[in-house]
């Protein structure tokens, strides 16, 4: 039917797909266009968009520079933190005459920045200062002194006092044992002291109580004690008060003592590298 | 606030009607950005019917074209604080507008279910029939009908991107340089898809053009 009206056509394809124009809906839809529109405008309003769709590429590409060097600074900061401290404790040379010169007026000696390398130990066990009651030489030849034991990190130095009444000598050797102890599994590790001689004054004679002060006060803020820490007072007040008790290193009970307790520490500090470090096989781990 | 005081970024393309469009555009833009939002219901009243044709002669369902639309305006009012002017606001609600019905026609590939809008025989249209048939009353809506269905079955055997650019150039009327911004190509591109595009709906509908 439609066939022989369809040769008198003269319409192209454009003409046919204008036709496709004149498609359009009547007046009444756009009313219920309009009211639609509206609900979903207001829930669009009030539904929040999650925070991903907020998020393009294009801001994330803007910011990847201010990321990464974020990143980067709280990378360092976190190895700068739990990397092992440079060990380079000294002996200051008026620590050196003190020891010399047992006989002579007590004197202040501050032990400061035993610095351990090689050492995991976590920073907050490093910055920790030690505190222990030291007790040396015999009573006779005891005069007070003060030993500043300061421990230092890297990044940061905080310091222990501990209070003493022995002479030079002793408290050296002392302050040998107990560094000696903190950087058992060091062989670079060497104890720095220096005098100070302000402290003198306030020394009781016989006072054994250990005191605590803290030197840099903005970072050195003490961290919480842990079950390593508690274990390593408890071992270093026993080997303390054995020397206090008049021991010395004839008596083989004290040796064995001494010689386990320092293997104990060593030990410790061994599990504290490894746990931290992970070495496994062809692999290491680092745990922050 | 002093609204219209910043100029498009771009030198728009198109005629001189277009560029001034644009920049009245622009201004409304800037007064939504501002915190007007209704003066947003301006460019809805202003675009809807175009947005609905474009969206309506590629999905061939209104139902679909007007759910469509409607998503398209939420979406430009959502993002209308990134719009830069760049382009006119027209060329980028057009290319939500395309983007949107490309991802339709991706998910609803393998349903087509079809509602066709009536055809109103206006000044030209009516002259088209007029050369396509002489009939009057009931066969000549009979014949509108038929010939509506093979327009949009035609139509829908186009590719998606073909069947853009058709409605784009030929139905919605926009130039060579429209098309292709909108579309994100060369403006070869766009003459090369629509010459295709052409060959193809001329054999489908053979019947109904000269030779």
């Amino acid at each position: 039917m439609m066939e022989r009206q369809r040769p008198h056509s003269k319409v192209s394809v454009e003409d046919l797909l204008r036709l496709k124009r004149a498609e359009k809906p009547a007046p009444e839809f756009w009313t219920e266009f309009e009211t639609r529109l509206r609900y979903k405008q207001l829930a669009a309003i009030v539904d929040k968009r999650p925070w991903w769709r907020r998020v393009s590429l294009r801001n994330l590409g803007k910011l990847s520079v201010p990321i990464g060097a974020t990143a980067a600074l709280v990378l360092t900061a976190l190895t700068v933190r739990q990397s092992p401290p440079t060990a380079t404790p000294t002996v200051d040379k008026s620590a050196r005459l003190a020891a010399q010169e047992p006989a002579q007026a007590p004197a202040d000696v501050s032990v400061s920045a035993p610095t351990l390398a090689h050492r995991s130990e976590t920073a907050a066990s490093r910055e920790d200062s030690v505190q222990a009651q030291v007790a040396s030489a015999p009573a006779a030849e005891a005069s007070p002194a003060i030993v500043h034991v300061a421990t230092s990190s890297s990044t940061s130095s905080s310091g222990a006092v501990a209070t003493t009444s022995s002479s030079s000598t002793p408290e050296y050797s002392l302050a040998q044992v107990i560094l000696g102890l903190e950087g058992s599994t060091e062989s670079d590790a060497r104890p720095q002291f220096e005098v100070e001689s302000g402290l003198l004054s306030s020394l009781q004679v016989g006072d054994f109580r250990p005191v605590v002060e803290r030197r840099d006060a903005p970072l050195a803020q003490p961290p919480a004690a842990t079950p390593q820490d508690s274990r390593r007072a408890r071992l270093l007040a026993y080997l303390t008060e054995s020397e206090e008790n008049g021991y010395t290193e004839t008596n083989p009970r004290v040796a064995r003592s001494r010689e386990r307790i320092t293997r104990r520490l060593s030990e410790q500090a061994l599990y504290d590298s490894i746990s931290r470090l992970g070495l496994n096989g062809d692999s290491v781990t680092i745990r922050f | 606030m002093a609204v219209g005081s910043k100029l498009l970024a771009k030198p728009l393309i198109g005629t001189p009607e277009r560029q001034e469009e644009a920049s009245a555009d622009w201004q409304i833009v800037q007064r939504v950005q501002a915190g007007d939002v209704a003066a947003f219901d301006r460019l809805v009243l202003k675009y809807r019917e175009r947005v609905y044709g474009v969206i309506y002669h590629m999905v061939a369902n209104r139902e679909d074209a007007a759910d469509l639309a409607q998503d398209v305006f939420i979406k430009a009012f959502q993002s209308i604080h990134r719009f830069q002017g760049q382009s006119s606001f027209f060329t980028w609600l057009y290319r939500i507008t395309v983007n949107s019905t490309l991802t339709h026609l991706r998910k609803a590939r393998l349903r087509s279910f079809f509602s066709f809008e009536k055809i109103h025989e206006e000044d030209k249209s009516a002259e088209v029939l007029a050369q396509l048939t002489d009939k009057t009353g009931a066969d000549r809506e009979l014949f509108v009908k038929e010939l509506q269905e093979k327009l949009n079955e035609a139509m829908l055997k186009l590719s998606i991107k073909h069947r853009t650019v058709v409605t784009l150039f030929e139905i919605d009327g926009l130039s060579h340089e429209e098309v292709a911004e909108i579309m994100e190509c060369s403006v070869g591109t766009v003459r090369s898809r629509l010459h295709y595009a052409k060959q193809l709906l001329q054999a489908e509908l053979q019947s109904y053009t000269r030779p």
